[in-house]
């Protein structure tokens, strides 16, 4: 039967798939170069090598796919348009992958003239996808939408922090200026994992958790100020870190204590799910939940090399990695799905369902490579020298599974597209 | 998939299905459904992407919200 339902005031999904699609090819990127740096990267989270893998993690494959789930969440839940030209797409997708790579590489091996470059391409990129982006979230928007547009407009402005001061850092590194280069790479992570990322996770948790795991809404406390709080404290532990570096450690203690509350309070939601079908996406937020709460007990522990670049790679790989895989696990198909209904001449025989778009047998397949991923680089900041390798080759193995999992579902679609005669 | 019926509206419970499960019995129903008659539907978020296809379709819908967090949308040919 055919639907004959036009769209043209749909939302394209191009737009966000082409970020979605591209960002775990950057996650094996990141895990190949880990892979040839063998234990020097779990020298220290100063390491060449690490710097790198790890811009390839938080630019190549966490902000690509935040980026293309901003374009797809915010027209869903809030109704307002989010349509950037093709243009703007296409020169923001490029900025932010050619940028990544730029900067990966200077990092690795320290490559003096590309930093500055680099820098004002991902600023340039990441400019011409966030203008848009933060018009639709100035729009007034239904109550029910605040929790999640709340979140990604203190995000937005945790994004600008942490591109203002890696502007600065690329300035220092390529020789530019002198500038107190600790202090500033301090408080470019912060605003980067903390500020951006964690910031988008639990906002968008308020909305996707009760929505996909049926679970209960989070109380209406929690969803008006958690945000307020978490941005509030991450101000209070950077004012610490500048004018009383003394002190910074005890003043980060509620940033920490404050995503282990989310961590606990989401998992106890989830306990409370009323429907108990336990689906890849479920399984990733238990280890994206468990990796929050564990690098909250990491930062309470003695400081040292070793628990800073376990912290790192609990919440990097764990957290945000676990979050956005389990994402990009729900978000594809639905976005291949809706492009399928999309076109005119499909009927209704011609639209594959959604589960044989994506299996759900393959996404918990990954799931399982992911986290002995995580296991195995874990045990690696422990022992470098025998585990290094091993843990980088199956975190290239998880990262390539995703990446042809979802590349695979998208040529499906495409294919099914292709048989469909007009009628 | 909802038969053609007799009765002046198709009502569908959408409540705790995951999407894109509602959008699909929504399109579902809008295939059968024969002048004069409506289409709806309880579900427990505001279906926005919904919304742009009955306005690209020719379709009126109307949204109420009679409890938090429950949503109450009718949809009428034009």
């Amino acid at each position: 039967m055919q639907r004959a339902l036009a769209y043209a005031s749909s939302p394209a999904p191009h737009a966000a798939l082409r970020f979605l699609l591209t960002a775990p090819w950057f996650a094996l990127l990141a895990a190949l170069l880990l892979l040839w740096a063998g234990d020097q990267a779990f020298v220290s989270r100063w390491s060449a090598a690490t710097l790198g893998a790890t811009h390839l993690l938080t630019l190549g494959y966490l902000s690509m796919a935040m980026a293309g789930a901003m374009l797809q969440l915010i027209p869903v839940v809030t109704g307002a348009a989010l349509a950037p030209a093709r243009s703007t797409i296409a020169a923001s997708w490029s900025g932010l992958a050619l940028g990544a790579l730029l900067l990966a590489a200077a990092l690795t091996v320290n490559a003096t003239p590309l930093f500055l470059p680099a820098a004002v391409l991902l600023a340039g990129a990441l400019a011409l996808i966030m203008v848009p982006v933060a018009k639709a979230l100035a729009r007034p928007t239904a109550p029910a939408a605040m929790p999640m547009v709340r979140g990604m407009r203190i995000a937005l402005g945790g994004l600008l922090a942490t591109v203002a001061l890696g502007v600065t850092l690329a300035h220092h590194l390529g020789g530019r200026a002198s500038l107190p280069v600790i202090t500033l790479t301090d408080l470019h992570a912060a605003w980067g994992l903390v500020g951006w990322v964690a910031m988008l996770v639990v906002c968008v948790a308020f909305q996707v958790i009760p929505m996909f795991q049926s679970s209960r809404i989070y109380p209406a406390l929690v969803t008006r100020w958690a945000v307020w709080l978490l941005a509030g404290l991450l101000a209070a532990w950077s004012a610490a870190r500048v004018y009383w570096p003394a002190y910074a450690g005890m003043a980060g203690m509620p940033v920490a204590a404050a995503l282990a509350g989310f961590a606990a309070l989401t998992a106890w939601l989830l306990t409370k799910r009323k429907r108990k079908e336990i689906d890849a996406t479920t399984l990733y937020w238990r280890l994206s939940l468990a990796s929050l709460a564990a690098s909250a007990l990491l930062y309470l522990m003695p400081a040292g090399e070793a628990v800073a670049l376990a912290t790192g790679v609990v919440f990097v790989a764990g957290f945000a990695m676990g979050a956005v895989n389990g994402m990009l696990y729900k978000i594809v198909p639905f976005l291949l799905w809706y492009h399928m209904q999309q076109d005119p001449r499909a009927s209704k025989a011609n639209v594959l369902p959604i589960r044989a778009i994506l299996p759900d047998a393959k996404a918990r397949r990954q799931f399982w490579w992911h986290a002995g991923a995580l296991l195995a680089l874990l045990a690696a900041v422990a022992w470098p020298a025998w585990l290094a390798r091993p843990a980088a080759a199956l975190l290239a193995a998880a990262s390539l599974q995703l990446a042809l999992d979802l590349g695979g579902a998208a040529l499906r679609c495409r294919r099914a597209q292709a048989q469909v005669q007009p009628s | 998939m909802p038969q053609p019926t007799d009765t002046p509206e198709i009502y569908l419970d959408l409540r705790g299905m995951f999407p894109p499960e509602p959008m699909e019995h929504v399109l579902d129903a809008l295939t059968v459904l024969a002048p004069g008659q409506q289409v709806r539907i309880l579900i427990d978020r505001e279906p926005h992407p919904l919304y742009r296809i009955l306005e690209g379709n020719g379709y009126a819908f109307r949204c109420s919200e009679p409890e938090p967090g429950l949503y109450q949308v009718v949809i009428q040919e034009k």
